[in-house]
């Protein structure tokens, strides 16, 4: 009896791949019956994701195993089995437990130390429970899997820092403004960052948020989905006076904001701090600007400088994870290695 | 110790520790101020600490540390009546005390105002507290202490 890994992931195959081999949450069910059916198959469970998708298993021969497995993972598209061979991988028992124990993690996804996967990896758990695929084993793995993942991310820093431009944002905003409730923010533009950036700081508890974009009918829909006001274009610059923070990414050509237009604003303003975000390219935004006293101005390269930091410090982690998780594997393996001896 | 002396002492330490709690907070808002410029944030400060709650601290404990100041010179002043008949004896101590209290209430005067905001005001602050250091340390060691006679 060996404990088996099937699958591709993100690191394997292209999305373009991947997809044909999904198995949406609808059709888990019919799937994992179908997995029960694979005759060298004891245990069995799937975790598809837009990153991955994986067989793990219990199988009596793993030779024979391997190769049903694969053909299972195929069976949509029998005729691509063949040119699958280097874009499946398998695992076999310690491999196969560290492996699902990486996965879990967090550490094996495309975004280093993403907590999304646990959850995916339980309804996976819990879908298998259901179709009644998985036994003793595989029920004390993937309860060992979330344990690890836990402790995993409670004694390394592999969750810390913000690694998307949005997140980042909203760090910055709040180290500058403190409290984000009650601030406003303007909208410039109608780039899909700026808009996943302003429903964020919206979570945060931003209460007005004014759109405006040389189009005032995209503007108007914009401020719709944020509950907030559209303005016109030519006023931009009359109503900066009211928010504390401008997110910006026209397709302008040339500076919306200069540094003269800016130290007067901020007179107006009485000094109260500002927060810029530049995610326009070319840029909106006078860098000099960045110079004014309480006047924070961020463009796209700094965003993604810091959400490179926060990644290299997350890949600093590794080596302690991955030690982590190695030590929880071993214990696992010698509580299989029992059970196998016992039985 | 007369009771208006207690309460002389008691107001001055607690306007040290007020002008104390201002400056490392000013100290705190310079070096975030900083990271926020030049993007290389410090990643030890935690999460509560943010330029906007740095200010509002500072401005505070100014404000505390300035009022409890001036109530203590007003009581020290009464307590200088009472020992020697003259509201003002023109001790070390207290011309340094009441440099400190102009150096203050302009620091509080420009606060205030809030046409200086964030950085200038807070170096400002800071070399405040260092001038009121340096007059403190000059009293203890070229007039012999606090309080000495002239």
């Amino acid at each position: 009896m060996k404990l088996i890994t099937v699958g591709m992931n993100h690191r394997t195959a292209p999305v373009e791949e991947r997809e044909l081999f999904l198995v949406p949450d609808r059709e888990l069910p019919l799937a994992l019956k179908n997995l029960t059916q694979v005759p060298s198959l004891r245990e069995g469970a799937i975790l598809s994701t837009c990153n991955r998708v994986e067989v793990y298993g219990l199988v009596c021969d793993h030779g024979k195993g391997e190769e049903q497995l694969r053909s299972f993972l195929c069976q949509k598209v029998p005729e691509r089995l063949n040119g699958m061979n280097e874009k499946l991988y398998t695992f076999l028992d310690e491999e196969s437990v560290r492996h699902l124990f990486r996965v879990t993690s967090g550490i094996d996804s495309m975004v280093l130390g993403e907590t999304e996967i646990l959850g995916q990896v339980k309804s996976a758990y819990r879908e298998a429970v259901r179709a009644r695929s998985i036994g003793k084993i595989l029920h004390s793995l993937f309860q060992k899997s979330f344990q690890t993942a836990k402790m995993v991310r409670e004694r390394t820093g592999i969750g810390k820092g913000k690694v998307s431009v949005s997140s980042v944002a909203v760090n910055l905003a709040r180290r500058i403004l403190g409290n984000l409730s009650g601030k406003q923010i303007m909208i410039l533009g109608a780039g899909q960052m700026s808009q996943l950036t302003g429903r964020a700081l919206r979570e945060q508890g931003v209460t007005s948020v004014f759109v405006s974009n040389r189009n005032y009918e995209r503007a108007r829909e914009l401020a719709q989905e944020f509950a907030g006001q559209a303005i016109r274009f030519e006023e931009y610059l009359d109503w900066m006076q009211k928010v504390d923070i401008v997110i910006s990414s026209t397709a302008a050509p040339h500076f919306l904001l200069t540094k003269d237009q800016v130290a007067h604003l901020m007179k107006k303003r009485k000094q109260r701090p500002l927060f810029l975000l530049d995610i326009a390219v070319p840029r909106d935004i006078d860098p000099s600007i960045n110079e004014l006293d309480n006047v924070y101005l961020y463009d796209i390269d700094d965003m993604e400088g810091i959400v490179r930091e926060n990644l290299s410090y997350r890949e600093n982690q590794l080596a302690l994870c991955h030690s982590l998780i190695q030590q929880k594997s071993e214990r696992f393996m010698s509580w299989f290695h029992q059970l196998k001896s016992s039985e | 110790m007369s009771p208006l002396l207690i309460i002389h002492i008691f107001l001055l330490w607690l306007s040290y520790l007020g002008f104390g709690f201002a400056f490392f907070s000013g100290l705190l808002f310079l070096r975030l101020e900083k990271g926020l410029k030049t993007k290389h944030l410090p990643s030890a400060a935690p999460f509560n600490w943010s330029l906007e709650s740095l200010d509002h601290f500072n401005a505070r404990t100014l404000v505390a540390g300035f009022l409890s100041l001036s109530v203590g010179i007003v009581a020290g002043v009464f307590v200088t009546k009472a020992a020697f008949g003259r509201f003002f004896i023109g001790d070390p101590s207290e011309v340094w005390t009441l440099i400190c209290w102009l150096i203050y209430a302009g620091i509080v005067g420009i606060r205030m105002s809030s046409t200086l905001r964030g950085r200038k005001v807070m170096l400002l602050a800071s070399l405040a507290f260092g001038m009121v250091l340096f007059t403190f340390i000059g009293v203890i060691y070229f007039f012999g202490g606090m309080h000495s006679a002239p």
